[in-house]
């Protein structure tokens, strides 16, 4: 009983190291609803055979249930189950003390069939594998360091080898493949679905949704401080991920932009006060009145719905099943998105007014005409920042005369000085170090967001407004050269650029970030015509292949907010549904393995069966599967012995011929006359396989 | 339940009708019989090895000589001896009682190892030689020995060079309680043995040891044959493993069992069940192994589990 005890213990303990990954990773931030996951199926184990306590302690957790949730009719209690458990599946964590019942009966189940079927050296092996494996795909792939932690479920496992007693259990035939079952499902449902955090693993995807419908965040959602989750701290590498988001025709390869930020902070942006969204066909503008523009249109087919419409110059109409939709525009971050959420659309067309700047009216030296309010906001700059950035940037623009050669010096800048586009190496600032310094003065490495913050800052240190833009790249084409051409955009595409002001032509993109194809560099075409077009954040294709490269920068969109929803469960990249399918396929097989094998065998030896060589096979093969029975040739055992056995033990007649007619080939060089040898053989096999 | 051609199940019949309980021992010895060797017979006296013999000798219809071996029993007491003839002017030889067909030599271990050797002798030539001249045995020339385990003062034990001439050991055992009844019951108002007539004859014999000769031996059974035999070499317990003669000795009782069955080819398990009677006398124990007890049957029993049986023609395993 003792010794029962401490194996429990040891077991529980073990059970218990898939806890601290699975903390800190999951937005389950408590340990207690997982208690009675571990607590339960320890209690299981060590009532053993007693019915009794184990009928109890169900009976309990069941009136556990109606005490909890009152009133409630008790064939209500399998559906809530149901959905508790989709709703772990889903990485949800429902707050209804139901939950901890549910868990409590799951946990219960697995820990009896767990016992019933694995009380042996086998799931110990099995269960310290599982948790070591599960650490180290943390520790490989995610923000948990396994490293020291890793010592103890290996010692543990252990001390529990040690303590287990070979006990083997005659289990009921059902019983086996149902437990594998529901520990594979569970085990894959746990690391594929599981609402993981994943710093190197980011997807843009949900930090977008949030950041758009941050009003909606379910109060169990827990702030996670690590790389990228937030543009308010802004460093670190993440890895591409190339999920589609949307499909795009569009006249060029332009890019998408979604929104803007307007405050530094020293460590990322943060966006200041917002007004509440206006409705309406809102109006602002990003051009000043003498910029020509060109009216566009752009077909979109959203490959999963967004909660912004990614959308490109001026005065942006959107149309849907062919009706002119109402949209939500905030002036501030100019963002804009559906003004009802229930008509999201995946597929929708935009029309926008396309800039066409020129040469003359970029080298303007208007002073600016900013409202004062606008001026703080888009030169504001932190009182931490580094004197030696203000200098720096005083040091680039010093021979330039105009605000838009100011501008220029900047955006190339980075070229000029050999930084370099990476996405892997990038540092994270120390506690009090700028993120623009450190990158500016000390690393020297990055991607969009170290180009496009470190410029916008150093526009603005050099005086000239400045803001930060998040959005996308143009994506891949397959076709180029078309005039109307199918881009498709992935999260990969995510990218982070500038627009500085200038007096005249208003808000100018600008493409700080080197490796971009010409790093933001403006090819005027210096044409008397007014309409001369000016490729600007938006680049064509034709003159851009470039931008079809899959080495586009993409980071910036993973890390809007730094709140993960559970209720937004994103679709990982690991293929669910081929795993699921897969297992179920292979579960199927393990079932159905028998009467599959038997069926095979059978058909296989049909023919054989009447020739000398096609005899020895199936006898042979019956020999193998004999042994797989327990019965084996090969201690010392005769054929006609085991022959005998067989018979004796299937109580068949079918084996004693057979194994004489073999025999007979085999020591006396006689060719078979054995009548019946099909008949014989079905016979034994149905009994083996059956 | 095993069983037999008719013939061979008309001598076993015979000989139960003295012999009670005893099929082991019986189709042991007419196995040795058939392959033309010889049997020792180890036991306590009174078990039945003598009646065992006659038995025999009255089912096959062959003549019967009993020796007593003693400690003063020269070799010639048992080969015969070259007497002068007065009237003939020559000297004639006086067969001695190993020239019968089965010869039952009770206490071979008492007599001196130069009486032995003379009857080894015999069993492996069959002839003896007498005052330089050479006697063919008749044939067929059966031995039976007898040896007490038990005693051992006075006793020349065999040695081991000499065991391995006999084919196979049996061992008679004790009858147990049903068998002791009925022997009693059968024992109560006659003699069996005066009244057993013979079922078979000499010729008929004959022609069946001829017979056993052609059972066929195929390569897997050889292989095993070869595996066993070359185990009791290896094996840790054993300071002396068994010769290549007894490999032979195995396969020919082997021959003759399957004979017996009425197959015309040996199987595997005949090999297994004759291994221990045919080896069993052959090997020498360590003496660590005799001290914790072991006996050859114990290890020759173990072997058996350690061989695989080879099922198949090619060397390749399953």
């Amino acid at each position: 009983m003792i010794r029962r005890l401490m194996w429990n213990l040891l077991a529980g303990s073990l059970l218990a190291c898939f806890m601290p990954p699975l903390l800190e990773l999951t937005t389950f931030d408590s340990i207690v609803p997982f208690l009675p996951m571990l607590l339960v199926p320890l209690l299981v184990s060590h009532l053993k055979r007693r019915w009794f306590l184990s009928g109890s302690l169900l009976a309990l957790l069941v009136s556990f249930y109606f005490i909890l949730t009152p009133g409630e009719a008790p064939w209500l209690l399998l559906g809530e189950i149901m959905d508790d458990v989709s709703g772990v599946i889903n990485g949800e964590l429902p707050g209804r003390p139901a939950f901890a019942v549910s868990i409590g009966l799951i946990s219960f189940l697995i820990g009896y069939l767990g016992r019933r079927t694995f009380p042996n050296r086998g799931f110990v092996v099995g269960l310290a594998l599982g948790v070591i494996g599960f650490i180290a795909y943390c520790d490989t792939w995610t923000d948990y360091s396994g490293d020291q932690f890793i010592l103890y479920p290996i010692l543990l496992a252990l001390f529990l080898l040690y303590a287990t007693e070979i006990n083997e259990r005659p289990v009921a035939s059902y019983v086996r493949p149902i437990s594998a079952l529901l520990i594979v499902g569970a085990t894959v449902a746990t690391a594929v679905q599981s609402p993981v955090i994943t710093a190197t693993w980011q997807d843009s995807w949900y930090d977008w949704t949030d950041g758009f419908e941050g009003s909606g965040t379910p109060s169990n959602t827990i702030q996670k401080v690590g790389y990228g989750s937030s543009d308010e701290q802004l460093g670190g590498p993440f890895q591409m991920d190339d999920r589609e988001v949307f499909q795009v025709e569009s006249e060029g390869n332009r890019y998408w932009r979604v929104e803007t930020k307007d405050i530094y902070t020293g460590k990322g942006w943060v966006l200041s006060e917002s007004n509440p969204e206006i409705d309406g066909r809102g109006f602002f503008s990003h051009f000043g009145k003498d910029v020509k523009t060109r009216e566009e249109s752009a077909t979109f087919k959203l490959a999963r719905e967004l909660p912004f419409v990614p959308y490109n110059g001026d005065n942006v109409r959107l149309t849907a099943n062919e009706q002119r939709q109402n949209l939500l525009i905030n002036p501030e971050n100019q963002k804009i998105s559906y003004l009802d959420d229930a008509t999201r659309q995946q597929n929708y067309q935009i029309q926008y007014a396309y800039p066409l700047f020129t040469e003359k009216l970029l080298q303007t030296d208007e002073p600016i005409q900013l409202s004062e309010m606008e001026q703080d906001r888009y030169l504001q700059l932190p009182r931490t920042l580094p004197r030696r950035v203000r200098d720096l940037a005083a040091e680039i623009v010093a021979d330039e005369k105009t605000p838009w050669e100011r501008a220029k010096a900047i955006e190339n800048y980075f070229e000029q000085e050999n930084f370099e586009y990476n996405t892997e190496e990038v540092a994270v600032p120390k506690e009090n170090q700028d993120y623009v310094d450190q990158f500016l003065f000390e690393t020297k490495l990055g991607y969009c967001d170290n180009f496009s913050t470190s410029a916008t800052v150093l526009l603005r240190a050099a005086g000239l407004p400045a803001r930060w833009v998040k959005g996308f790249t143009g994506g891949e084409s397959d076709v180029i050269g078309a005039a109307v051409t199918s881009y498709t955009v992935r999260n990969k595409n995510a990218h982070s650029w500038v627009e500085v002001y200038i007096e005249g032509p208003g808000w100018v993109p600008l493409e700080p970030t080197v490796s971009f194809d010409g790093s933001g560099q403006y090819t005027i075409n210096q044409e008397t015509n007014n309409e001369t077009e000016q490729a600007n954040p938006q680049r064509d294709t034709e003159s851009n292949p470039e931008t079809a490269t899959p080495n586009r920068p993409q980071e910036d969109l993973l890390d809007d907010t730094q709140t993960t929803t559970t209720e937004q469960t994103p679709q990982r990249s690991i293929p669910v549904w081929p795993i699921i399918g897969t297992v179920l396929a292979l579960t199927f097989l393990y079932l159905f393995r028998k009467p599959l094998l038997r069926t095979f065998a059978i058909l296989f030896f049909r023919s054989q069966i009447n020739r000398p060589e096609g005899f020895r096979r199936m006898y042979r093969y019956l020999l193998r599967r004999l042994d797989k029975q327990g019965f084996h040739y090969k201690d010392g055992r005769t054929l006609a012995e085991l022959a005998h056995e067989v018979d004796e033990y299937y109580e068949t007649y079918a084996m004693r011929p057979l194994t004489d007619a073999y025999e007979r080939m085999i020591y006396g060089g006689e060719t078979l006359s054995l009548e019946k040898k099909r008949e014989y053989f079905e016979n034994i096999i149905r009994r083996v396989e059956g | 339940m095993r069983t037999y051609t008719s013939e061979i199940q008309a001598i076993i019949d015979n000989v139960e009708k003295v012999i009670v309980g005893k099929e082991d021992v019986i189709t042991q010895s007419l196995a040795a019989l058939l392959a033309g060797g010889h049997v020792l017979l180890e036991d306590v006296p009174g078990v039945g090895k003598t009646m065992l013999v006659r038995a025999f000798s009255r089912s096959i219809g062959l003549t019967f000589k009993r020796v007593q071996f003693t400690p003063d029993l020269l070799p010639s007491d048992l080969t015969g001896v070259s007497m002068y003839n007065q009237k003939t002017s020559q000297f004639e030889y006086r067969p001695g009682p190993l020239m019968g067909n089965i010869v039952l030599a009770d206490e071979i271990n008492r007599t001196s190892p130069k009486t032995q050797s003379a009857l080894l002798e015999g069993m492996a030539e069959a002839n003896v030689t007498v005052d330089g001249e050479i006697h063919t045995l008749p044939n067929p020339f059966f031995v039976m020995a007898t040896q007490n385990p038990i005693e051992h003062e006075g006793t020349y034990p065999l040695p081991e060079a000499q065991l391995d001439r006999f084919l196979v050991k049996v061992k008679m055992g004790y009858p147990d309680f049903h068998q002791e009844m009925k022997l009693l019951n059968r024992f109560e108002r006659e003699e069996p043995i005066e009244t057993l007539e013979s079922v078979i004859g000499r010729d008929e014999l004959l022609r069946m040891k001829e017979e056993v000769k052609a059972v066929h031996v195929s390569q897997p059974v050889k292989k095993y044959i070869v595996n066993l035999v070359q185990a009791t070499r290896t094996h840790s317990m054993l300071y002396l493993g068994a010769s290549p003669r007894s490999s032979i000795a195995l396969m020919k009782v082997a021959q003759a069992w399957a004979y017996m069955e009425g197959r015309t080819f040996v199987l595997p398990d005949d090999v297994k069940h004759l291994l221990t009677p045919v080896l069993s006398h052959r090997l020498i124990l360590t003496a660590d192994a005799r001290y914790h007890g072991q006996s050859a049957e114990r290890i020759l029993e173990q072997v058996k589990k350690e061989v695989a049986v080879p099922i198949q023609h090619d060397v390749e395993s399953l």
